[in-house]
């Protein structure tokens, strides 16, 4: 089975925010895949750092 | 120019307190002198969205009489400010720069910060100018309009905190309170010529301004003198201890890699005379560009979120811009928004043993000059991308790990400001300011005079 990350479209965008709970009008879809490609990217360069779950805390919030 | 009008848009917020103290020049005369300006220039060149006219008057009559009756109404008595679009104002609403917000309720009480300088004698005088929800680093809001820059008006403030920055620029109010989320005051601080304080994250109070990103959120200042942006620190802090600066001499380290890419041709040589001036040390910080990566992912999470109840309610109230980053926020996996904050502690810790090598770390602000307001666009490795969401390449990583950092000026003959920004260990303002000072005793940065009136 093939597991590679599918870009974004139109279609999995509304499918995606539907999920979520929200109805959003079909123009808008363009401008948010765009926005998620990019999105895409920063999670890409920080799921490949590949940071240990045990070497850090996600919910500590001041230094 | 009358004496009133003098002091009014060049003097510092110390100088004026000093003048209203000692009863030579009343707080009433200068939130006049301010509105007329303010008026004069109209709402996107002053940077002001809303005037609190009424509110103002009475504070500074309040002040007058505390005067005339002997007493001292605190050290920034009379001197009148602006405070960011995103603070609460009793009575008002916090628009955010929003036109989803046209409906919300009215602010049941200031911000604590307001209320803290108020209390110091200072005068609110008005709201200012932001990128929606301070979703932005370019000032340009399809409901408030686009905020020029006061050095050249075909060029962007920045943002998101520009009208802020516009404002104290032009010499309108001494300071202005502004929030910094990933470089929302530090930016426009930068392309304005003004000197932007963000503190240390919890340094500052934020009951009161509305949240774009908790995690990452701070509440800071502009203003054009040192000596009153550390009053201002002293007077939102509460009179809590504070931690004494590092030794003279500091020790300065520029960062390298990701801070020393993308820089524009205009700043690069200004740099480099700085960076020979501090010593030509350079640090690396490794994985910034992950770190820069890590706070977009939070920022797109947190903000969704926090404005989900808005986009389920009218998706289309938003501005374009700004909505499509938000709908793709809101479908961002939990797994990676917690990849992205685990990445943060980890690198905050990391970053921890460099304060062992240097004092004060710095960069620049901003790539260069600000983008014109007809084509916001700046290079990023050698591609024009937009400036909306780009010009805080240097910005974003340190707001990441939490340090605090101070923009002031380069000292120069330039077509435009060009800032640099300091940076010090978490809790080390004290540092900060004396880094700022020597760097202007030592002639490498200076804060220009204000904008002179076309």
């Amino acid at each position: 089975m093939d597991h590679a990350p599918q870009r974004p479209d139109a279609q999995s965008v509304a499918r995606r925010l539907a999920e979520a709970g929200l109805e959003v009008p079909a123009e808008v879809l363009d401008g948010v895949v765009r926005n998620l490609n990019v999105l895409d990217a920063h999670v890409a360069t920080v799921r490949g750092f590949g940071l240990d779950p045990r070497s850090a805390s996600a919910l500590r919030f001041r230094p | 120019m009358s004496g009133i009008a003098t002091i009014a848009r060049a003097a510092s917020a110390i100088a004026i307190a000093a003048e209203v103290r000692a009863g030579r020049v009343s707080a009433q005369a200068l939130c006049a002198a301010a509105f007329a300006r303010i008026d004069a220039l109209g709402p996107q060149r002053s940077g002001f969205t809303r005037l609190l006219r009424r509110r103002a008057l009475l504070r500074a009559a309040e002040v007058d009489a505390r005067v005339a009756a002997g007493g001292d109404p605190g050290p920034l008595a009379g001197v009148p400010f602006g405070a960011a679009d995103m603070f609460d104002v009793i009575g008002e609403v916090t628009t955010l720069g929003s036109a989803a917000r046209i409906a919300a309720p009215f602010s049941a009480r200031d911000a604590r910060a307001i209320t803290l300088l108020e209390g110091a004698g200072a005068v609110l005088i008005g709201t200012q100018a932001i990128d929606e929800i301070g979703y932005g680093f370019v000032t340009m809001n399809a409901r408030t309009g686009t905020v020029p820059n006061p050095w050249d008006e075909t060029r962007v403030a920045g943002g998101a905190c520009g009208g802020a920055a516009v404002a104290v620029a032009r010499g309108l109010v001494p300071f202005s309170l502004a929030f910094d989320t990933n470089g929302s005051l530090r930016v426009p601080a930068a392309l304005c010529g003004v000197i932007g304080l963000k503190p240390t994250h919890g340094d500052m109070p934020q009951a009161g301004c509305f949240p774009l990103v908790e995690s990452l959120d701070v509440v800071g200042v502009l203003a054009r003198d040192l000596d009153d942006v550390a009053l201002l620190r002293d007077i939102l802090r509460e009179g809590r201890a504070d931690r004494p600066a590092a030794e003279a001499p500091l020790r300065y380290g520029r960062l390298a890699s990701w801070f020393d890419s993308n820089i524009a041709e205009e700043m690069r040589a200004p740099l480099n005379k700085a960076w020979s001036a501090l010593g030509r040390i350079s640090f690396e910080l490794a994985h910034a560009e992950v770190a820069r990566a890590a706070a977009s992912v939070i920022i797109a999470a947190e903000a969704a979120s926090l404005h989900r109840a808005a986009l389920e309610a009218d998706p289309l109230a938003f501005e374009p811009a700004v909505r499509d980053r938000l709908l793709a926020g809101l479908i961002l996996p939990a797994d990676d928004y917690l990849r992205a904050q685990r990445f943060r502690n980890w690198i905050r810790t990391a970053l921890a043993d460099r304060f062992g090598l240097c004092d004060v770390l710095f960069t620049p602000a901003a790539p260069g000059f600000a983008p014109t307001i007809a084509d916001p666009v700046m290079q990023f490795n050698g591609a024009p991308i937009p400036a909306r969401s780009h010009l805080g390449i240097y910005t974003q990583p340190i707001s990441l790990i939490g340090l605090p950092a101070l923009v002031l000026p380069l000292a120069g003959d330039f077509a435009m400001p060009l800032g640099i920004q300091l940076i010090a260990a978490p809790g080390q303002e004290a540092t900060l300011f004396a880094a700022a000072r020597d760097l202007v005793a030592r002639g490498v940065c200076a804060v220009p005079g204000v904008v002179e009136e076309g």
